[in-house]
């Protein structure tokens, strides 16, 4: 009987007529030659379903276009009036694009806010040696951008292959300006341009980096939250609620290390400019940047939604 | 890990070291991939890519490290034709990974063949670190460092990998 500790031996042997001729390299040459332009490899297969994928796209075209074509909505810029404060009433019109996520249901279903990659790695940015993870909402912050942090400096799909310390993005193109959000600490969030937008992206663990010196989950995840949803649990939106739980996760989180896993549950904490921050649930642990075991918060929750 | 003759110090790859890895590694990587994905036209385009992105980024790599970064780019690339719609929907559930021996005289066919199988049906995570440490000559620690992983995790999934492979061997169902 053969072995599994023997699968070297037998994969040479069994893929021995498997070998990289010079045909391989060469087109990855001209593909190179050819300014990163895909191989002329598609097989047919592949290259009919590009080409009924072409003639749907053109057909559902014909139908939107006309559409876009009717007068634009004039737009015209607006000024606050007054001295100038702080406004003292925030209404929904006031929040940045994309902002309203916590659901209205008993128990709300779980709805992660963790833009999702096209590749292996998740988009993600690289500022000051802390990891960030863009998210699907808000979908534009400019309304909050802070002070500028910098600009992506290195765009790269393999982040965890580069040892330097320059500000790098696998989404952010190079030189894409990166900023602070207002109101938030940035060691919890950062925005920066992708695709026109300014998108925000939160501290999240990455490649073994979690905590930067003598961090904590209070540096990650700010006081101050207007609301939370437990997915499967519930929301609380009681500010003094919010505030007994707040100071519970954020005094009572223990760091268990800074491997995260995907957890079946969310805790998104909503704050009131808009801002909507993801933890991970699994069990009584929670991952953002590192993974924090707190079962006295989930207890809490539960009596809170009660 | 292999011979650290390719890379010289805080030196971008050049073009005749792309071209001596290529010679080194560029079976390794084709080989590693096609065992991961169980079909050869993805396996050379996995293996095209990770060499386009070599000339592309031009990486500094350390002395002896060449082999991971080819094989950590190619398993990312892996990866993403894995998730593949195409792939979900044009390879999965059709047999996979047929032998491609040099010699028809292999021996113990059907047996090398069930091996190959079923480390091919592996879940994606036991596949992984057995096809780094098994098959490339990983360390535990360099297929850590490859995988993003603890050496701990490594251990615990080449032993389910084992386990699962021991059992389907012996008559089981697939791992």
């Amino acid at each position: 009987m053969i072995r599994g500790d023997q699968f070297k031996q037998v994969a040479d042997e069994a893929l021995g007529g498997l070998v990289a001729g010079p045909a391989i390299l060469n087109r990855a040459k001209m593909q190179v030659a050819a300014g990163g332009q895909k191989k002329p490899a598609l097989s047919l297969r592949r290259g009919m379903a590009l080409a009924m994928s072409l003639v749907l796209l053109v057909s559902l075209g014909a139908l939107v276009i006309p559409q876009l074509n009717q007068p634009a909505i004039p737009v015209v810029d607006t000024l606050q009036s007054g001295n100038g404060q702080e406004e003292l009433f925030r209404t929904t019109a006031d929040l940045p694009r994309g902002s309203l996520v916590l659901s209205s249901e008993e128990k709300p279903a779980y709805k992660g806010i963790w833009e999702r990659g096209a590749g292996a790695n998740f988009p993600l940015l690289r500022v000051d040696g802390r990891f960030y993870r863009m998210l699907t909402h808000p979908q534009d912050v400019s309304a909050l951008t802070g002070a500028s942090l910098g600009q992506v400096a290195v765009f790269t799909d393999e982040p965890d292959l580069d040892t330097g310390s320059a500000l790098l993005s696998n989404v952010a193109a190079m030189n894409a300006g990166v900023y602070s959000v207002s109101g938030m600490p940035a060691a919890a969030a950062v925005a920066a341009e992708v695709n026109g937008r300014l998108r925000l992206f939160q501290r999240v663990a990455y490649a073994g980096n979690a905590l930067v010196g003598s961090e904590s989950l209070k540096d990650l995840i700010p006081r101050g939250a207007a609301a939370l949803q437990l997915s499967d649990v519930g929301t609380v939106s009681d500010p003094a609620q919010v505030s007994r739980l707040m100071d519970i996760l954020l005094s009572q989180s223990s760091y268990q290390g800074s491997s995260s896993r995907s957890g079946k549950q969310a805790l998104l904490i909503q704050y009131d400019n808009g801002v909507v921050l993801q933890l991970a649930v699994s069990g009584d642990s929670l991952m953002g940047s590192g993974t924090w075991a707190n079962p006295a918060f989930f207890t809490a929750f539960a009596e809170a939604v009660q | 890990m292999s011979d650290s003759s390719h890379a010289q110090v805080n030196q971008p790859v050049s073009d005749a070291q792309i071209e001596q890895l290529y010679l080194d590694y560029g079976t390794d990587v084709l080989r590693m991939s096609y065992s991961y994905l169980g079909n050869r036209q993805q396996a050379e385009d996995v293996t095209q890519d990770v060499f386009v992105r070599l000339m592309e980024n031009r990486p500094v790599l350390k002395p002896g490290s060449e082999k991971s970064w080819l094989l950590k780019v190619a398993l990312n690339r892996c990866r993403d034709h894995w998730r593949s719609s195409w792939h979900k929907r044009v390879l999965l559930g059709s047999k996979v990974l047929e032998i491609i021996p040099d010699d028809d005289q292999i021996d113990n066919r059907l047996e090398k063949e069930a091996l190959m199988q079923a480390v091919n049906a592996l879940p994606q995570a036991e596949k992984e670190v057995f096809l780094l440490f098994y098959y490339q000559n990983l360390s535990t620690q360099e297929t850590a460092a490859v995988l993003d992983v603890p050496e701990g995790t490594v251990s615990s999934r080449l032993s389910r990998g084992r386990a699962k492979l021991r059992d389907f061997l012996d008559g089981g169902e697939e791992p």
